[in-house]
């Protein structure tokens, strides 16, 4: 890697932690973009290692709001520890595809996540 | 005792589709996961949002490991951009109760929109 591509991995992992923090998405959907298209992986490897940069965003931002009071811990423990069935069927699945389809599945994807986004702007 | 298994039997819905498409997209599945606790369990969504991240910190967890064993994980490429994430989500969370308005969210719902564009064409 470059150091140019170092730095802009770096800004626009920023960045996409300021936008996260703002609209209140997961900062995957901006990580996986940024490393296809800076980083230059391919994408389930991008995939794979957005997952991996997740990590300590989340385990920061649950640690804040347990000590908001915001969390509710049971259901999160059978949300997190049942989704591990989930994840072995979609880790599963993308690794099965080829990855010019799986790219053009997740781009259908941002699209749904862009909707969402218009979707909650109505007026209440 | 119904209401609680009922409950049960939704958390675990919620887990089984979140993990899912987490893996399946290298994302949070908090997009989900929080409406999901709105409109299915009757969180309040500062409720929903702060559960969301605890379970998708299992989520994470398990989708790296299961793509440790099967394919390659860049990890000098995840710290390159998660930590500065970190750093980044604060001071988004800070901007939140002062900047966010709907036309600026519909602005990043676009940008959103052309990233997905440009993927598609990548």
């Amino acid at each position: 890697m470059s150091t140019g591509t170092i730095i802009l991995a770096l800004v626009l992992g920023f960045g996409a932690g300021v936008l996260s923090g703002m609209f209140g998405v997961g900062g995957g959907i901006l990580f996986v973009p940024t490393l296809v298209f800076v980083v230059g992986l391919g994408q389930l490897e991008a995939q794979s290692t957005s997952l991996a940069a997740i990590i300590p965003v989340v385990v920061f931002g649950a640690w804040q709001q347990h000590h908001a009071g915001n969390v509710r811990w049971r259901p999160a423990l059978i949300v997190g520890v049942i989704s591990v069935l989930g994840v072995y069927g979609g880790a599963s699945l993308a690794i099965s595809l080829d990855e010019d389809l799986l790219r053009k599945l997740f781009a259908a994807f941002l699209l749904v996540v862009a909707a969402q986004l218009v979707w909650s702007t109505r007026r209440p | 005792m119904r209401s609680a298994k009922r409950s049960l039997l939704v958390l675990a819905g919620i887990g089984v589709a979140s993990g899912f498409l987490s893996a399946l997209f290298g994302v949070g599945g908090g997009l989900l996961v929080v409406p999901m606790l709105v409109i299915l369990m009757g969180f309040t969504t500062r409720e929903a949002t702060a559960t969301s991240l605890a379970a998708i910190g299992i989520t994470a967890l398990a989708g790296v490991i299961s793509y440790a064993v099967l394919e390659d994980v860049d990890w000098g490429a995840a710290a390159l951009v998660g930590f500065p994430a970190l750093f980044g989500s604060l001071a988004g969370v800070q901007l939140q109760h002062r900047v966010t308005s709907r036309m600026l969210t519909r602005l990043f719902a676009l940008f959103v929109a052309v990233v997905a564009v440009l993927l598609f064409f990548e």
